[in-house]
């Protein structure tokens, strides 16, 4: 900020505020890539477990999960539907092969977001190396013009 | 360094730190609400879509519990997103108004600080 700044101080600076911004941003995507992944695999699971329902006989005893990796015991009924959120706290009654079906549309969905997201991130990371190349070029000048 | 900033613009400063804080809360808090608004429009395409017939429940804490009258629920998420796009609104204009005042903080401190009082310390100061 200082008027005495030569151009390439100050192209320096501007260079190394977009580095810091576009490293925040790249930051930012890999989470929501981690995100966008755990819940395509929520989804999947969700998917085989309806799957694997519907093909199990009534009476059939199964376990299952009340979080903390602790199960309790159950029998199939001979009602397979599953009940599928579809947001806002409220989820549909569907027949296992509809659930299936919506399930998949989800899992598309998320992979799309997750391509997308996989795409900025790559573009993030093409520009941060470009900007890194520049500083370190702009900062080597200033060393050796006696100025950093 | 803060030492040849003025009281005055030191002050700039940390407003203008205080603002950038208000900035980023307000912005986190609408893309929550957009994110909000567009769940609860996909929920309600997802009820009018479903089968006359079709069982809906709605969550309870870890419970779901079957809604028997589909029609006031679909009321009762339309209003919701109504009274979140409100709230939208409402932080629009307060990002907005933020905005304006962080723009106008920026260029006084940059104005300030490229002035001859913070550039150009005076003579007895630097002689020490």
């Amino acid at each position: 900020m200082s008027p005495q700044d030569s151009p390439v101080e100050q192209q320096l600076r501007d260079n190394y505020v977009l580095l810091e911004t576009a490293k925040a941003q790249l930051d930012g995507l890999v989470k929501q890539q981690q995100l966008i992944q755990m819940a395509v695999e929520e989804h999947v699971r969700a998917r085989e477990t309806i799957k694997r329902m519907a093909a199990s006989a009534q009476g059939d005893e199964i376990l299952v999960p009340v979080g903390a990796d602790s199960y309790v015991h159950a029998k199939v009924s001979d009602n397979k539907d599953a009940a599928v959120g579809v947001g806002s706290g409220v989820a549909i009654r569907k027949a296992p092969d509809e659930a299936e079906k919506s399930l998949d549309l989800k899992i598309d969905e998320l992979s799309r977001a997750f391509k997308a997201v996989t795409d900025k991130a790559a573009q993030t990371e093409a520009l941060i190396g470009e900007l890194t190349e520049k500083v370190q070029t702009q900062y080597d000048q200033l060393q050796s013009d006696g100025k950093a | 360094m803060m030492d040849n900033i003025p009281p005055k613009v030191q002050n700039q400063i940390a407003q203008f730190q205080q603002l950038t804080q208000q900035i980023q809360i307000v912005t986190t808090q609408k893309i929550q609400l957009e994110a909000q608004v567009r769940e609860l429009e996909k929920t309600v395409e997802e009820l009018e879509k479903a089968a006359e017939d079709a069982v809906v429940f709605k969550n309870a804490g870890s419970l779901l519990i079957q809604v028997k009258d589909r029609a006031a629920l679909v009321t009762e998420l339309k209003e919701q997103k109504e009274t979140t796009e409100v709230r939208v609104k409402t932080l629009d204009r307060q990002d907005k108004h933020l905005r304006e005042r962080h723009k106008s903080l920026q260029d006084q401190i940059t104005q300030a600080l490229q002035g001859p009082a913070v550039a150009a310390p005076k003579p007895e100061s630097d002689s020490g």
